[in-house]
């Protein structure tokens, strides 16, 4: 298997012109309106044209329910999600669609649950966003501590909980949502759940004034009562059946999006060092001719570090497309680039503090959302302390 | 101001090509049977002369030139060196080194006749012309001389040698014109730098292989070695450190792979002279150290591999950061 991402990326334009067309028209709104929506971390409305909204919203369902072929296998994600990530990697967590809600119910939910749940996406004429909610506040990894409750009634489940950084969550239409039938039942007892955010009882008590990354709304949900059809539990008819390991799915969805979560945040460190060697490239850049010189190194140095990052990446991905084993090898992107963006938010804080300083300066606002990386979607010490339990076994050969 | 290339030729292919899939057997074979064979200070030099030889007997250069594609030769090159350097390092050095100038001379039309940048040394049973990498611009060769093993080399007093680092049978020599018994012939520029371009790319195949055999027995190690009624590597700040090596390996093998697929297919802009050597030379330092740290004082002593792997490893990468260097134009 050979993996061109450039003219991967030219093939994609050929799959999907009119989707490419405005991706393209994203990409080229320019750094003040990034700095804008990092400023007040809501996209505004003129962005929703009716074709915009509906490209948006198919971009990451699954192309048999109707998504775009531009995200129709997990190289392709990669690809794409670099190239937006260069934009601004924010903006692409906070565009609209099913975001990680979607992989839970692809590989838990039934035919009709994939139809119906994908069909409220491909349908509207708006943007409409889906969220993830698995964390809580007493607990973020330890899927056994979740305290969030799933109780049957005659002709469905009571769901109460709280869960927190919710990615879009104050702008979700619809929820997966994580809740136990019993905490003695261990990751076993869990179950995963469509819940409309129109459901009474379901309230945002608060977005999160985030560091960076402002455009994807951290949201903290209530679910208090929240009644539940019983046809919402994904993977289950209602009936008495084979018991479904939600978390399972959970990670389904961690090994589905890590590969184009770390392409995102490869593409993100593209877009600050082609920033960094334009502004070496200035005469008036503040630095002296020796001075630049040491900079251009560094950034090369940087570029050859962002190499191995982006490689790991599109094996990962390349790896889950060829349906093998990709958790190890999806945190090991992960983890290598998030380590790598806050590196080199260092690095250019070092190299250019004047633009540090300014507010919104893209050298600044990276310095933010590259902290966000290490954190989202798993930490990094999580990431290792997986890679650590996992890779004897499964990697010193190739890949 | 132009950005560097991001990744060598915007190419990647992340399986072995077929060439390489067509040599593993014997690879395999003869990966096993160095790795019980070893290549400690234990090893008597008629043991580790066997391994060299059976290395030898592999005739890569004859083999890349014979059955490889000629845009596969770099590529299958580096994944032979690396598997054979992860079984035995110190083999795997003196059996390839003097690889890359003996493709050259069965391949390159340009060669032909011509003897490499290759030295002659002296006091040598063989008395033959030893194609080994030549840096002239230091006036210093990297070279083990595989009758070394077989006795100590005898080098002139004109021509003084070091032991390698990491390698008890090795030698850096220090060859200063005229030569003292010793003879060089020279070729053209771009057959040097051909040369020199496989060169890298085997050397990047041996620090490839040498770094993933100590990450190999870091992980074993810590697998082994109980503390506090578990193993170490049950402990948390011991995992930490096991994930990053694996981060490092991971990432350096991915790069250094990437531009051997580049030379392999000749791409005159991702030469391997673009590699970048503090990426490398960091990455491979931090994956020996975290792995020797691993058994702490038992690896900072003579029994378990890591203390020698630990200087292998800075010598290969000194020998390919030199080759690198030398090959920019």
């Amino acid at each position: 298997m050979i993996v061109r991402p450039a003219a991967l990326l030219q093939d994609m334009a050929r799959m999907d012109p009119d989707a490419w067309r405005l991706l393209e028209e994203l990409l080229h709104l320019g750094p003040d309106w990034v700095a804008a929506t990092d400023r007040s971390g809501v996209f505004p409305s003129s962005l929703w044209r009716t074709d915009v909204a509906c490209f948006y919203n198919r971009l990451n369902l699954p192309v048999e329910y109707g998504g775009t072929p531009l995200t129709g296998s997990a190289v392709r994600r990669a690809a794409l999600f670099e190239r937006i990530g260069a934009f601004c990697p924010g903006v692409l967590i906070g565009l609209p669609g099913p975001g990680l809600s979607m992989p839970p119910v692809l590989f838990l939910g039934t035919d009709a649950q994939k139809h119906a749940y994908f069909g409220r996406f491909t349908s509207a004429d708006r943007p409409i966003w889906g969220a993830f909610a698995i964390t809580e506040p007493q607990g973020g990894s330890d899927a056994t501590a979740m305290r969030t409750t799933a109780r049957p009634v005659a002709d469905g489940y009571v769901i109460s909980g709280t869960k927190c950084f919710i990615t879009n969550g104050g702008r979700a239409d619809s929820f997966v949502v994580f809740a136990t039938l019993g905490r003695d039942k261990g990751r076993f007892g869990i179950r995963a759940f469509m819940v409309d955010a129109a459901t009474p009882g379901l309230s945002v008590d608060r977005r999160e004034d985030m560091l960076g990354l402002r455009a994807s709304q951290l949201t903290s949900i209530s679910f208090n009562e929240c009644h539940v059809p019983k046809e919402h539990m994904l993977g289950h008819t209602g009936k008495r059946g084979p018991l479904v390991d939600a978390f399972t799915g959970a990670q389904g969805a961690w090994d589905y999006m890590r590969p184009a979560l770390a392409a995102c945040i490869n593409g993100a460190c593209t877009g600050i060092l082609d920033h960094a060697d334009a502004l070496i490239g200035d005469a008036d850049c503040g630095l002296a001719r020796a001075q630049r010189a040491q900079a251009s190194d560094e950034i090369e140095r940087l570029r050859a570090e962002l190499l191995s990052s982006r490689l790991l990446a599109l094996r990962a991905a390349w790896i889950y497309d060829n349906g093998r084993p990709a958790a190890l090898h999806a945190s090991m992107a992960k983890a290598a680039a998030s380590t790598l963006a806050m590196r080199i938010a260092m690095s250019l804080n070092r190299l250019f503090p004047l633009a540090a300083l300014r507010r919104g300066d893209p050298i600044e606002k990276f310095y933010r959302d590259a902290k966000a990386f290490d954190i989202l979607e798993g930490t990094g010490d999580m990431q290792r302390l997986m890679i650590a339990r996992a890779f004897p076994g499964a990697a010193f050969g190739r890949p | 101001m132009t950005a560097s290339p991001t990744l060598p030729s915007d190419f990647i292919s992340f399986t072995p090509g077929h060439a390489a899939l067509e040599v593993s057997d014997a690879v395999s074979r003869l990966c096993a049977a160095l790795r019980k064979t070893g290549d400690d200070a234990s090893v008597a030099h008629e043991s580790l002369g066997a391994s060299v030889r059976e290395v030898e007997s592999l005739d890569v250069a004859l083999l890349l030139s014979a059955s490889v594609e000629a845009d596969a030769v770099a590529d299958t090159l580096f994944h032979i060196a690396s598997a054979l350097a992860s079984a035995n390092p110190t083999a795997a050095w003196q059996g390839l080194l003097p690889v890359p100038a003996g493709v050259a001379l069965h391949d390159l039309p340009e060669y032909k006749g011509l003897a490499a940048t290759m030295l002659a040394l002296p006091g040598t049973g063989r008395a033959l012309w030893s194609p080994v990498p030549l840096w002239p611009l230091s006036g210093e060769v990297l070279s083990i001389e595989a009758d070394a093993l077989l006795g100590p080399l005898v080098l002139s007093a004109q021509a003084p040698s070091s032991v390698l680092p990491g390698f008890a049978h090795g030698r850096l020599a220090r060859f200063d014109p005229p030569d003292h018994g010793t003879g060089r012939r020279q070729l053209r520029p771009t057959a040097q730098q051909r040369l020199r371009e496989l060169s890298t790319t085997l050397l990047a195949g041996l620090l490839d292989g040498a770094v993933r055999r100590i990450a190999e027995e870091a992980y074993a190690y810590a697998a082994s070695r109980q503390s506090f009624g578990k193993p170490i590597s049950q402990h948390q700040a011991v995992m930490l450190r096991l994930a990053d090596i694996a981060l490092d390996q991971q990432s350096l093998s991915l790069y250094l792979q990437g531009f051997a697929q580049s030379a392999a297919r000749f791409e005159p802009k991702v030469s391997t002279c673009g590699m970048n050597t503090g990426h490398i030379s960091d990455c491979a330092a931090r994956i020996a150290r975290d792995s020797l740290q691993i058994a702490a004082a038992h690896g900072y002593v003579e029994g378990l591999p890591f203390k020698r792997l630990f200087e292998q490893i800075r010598t290969i990468d000194a020998a390919l950061v030199q080759t690198i260097r030398l090959s920019v134009p």
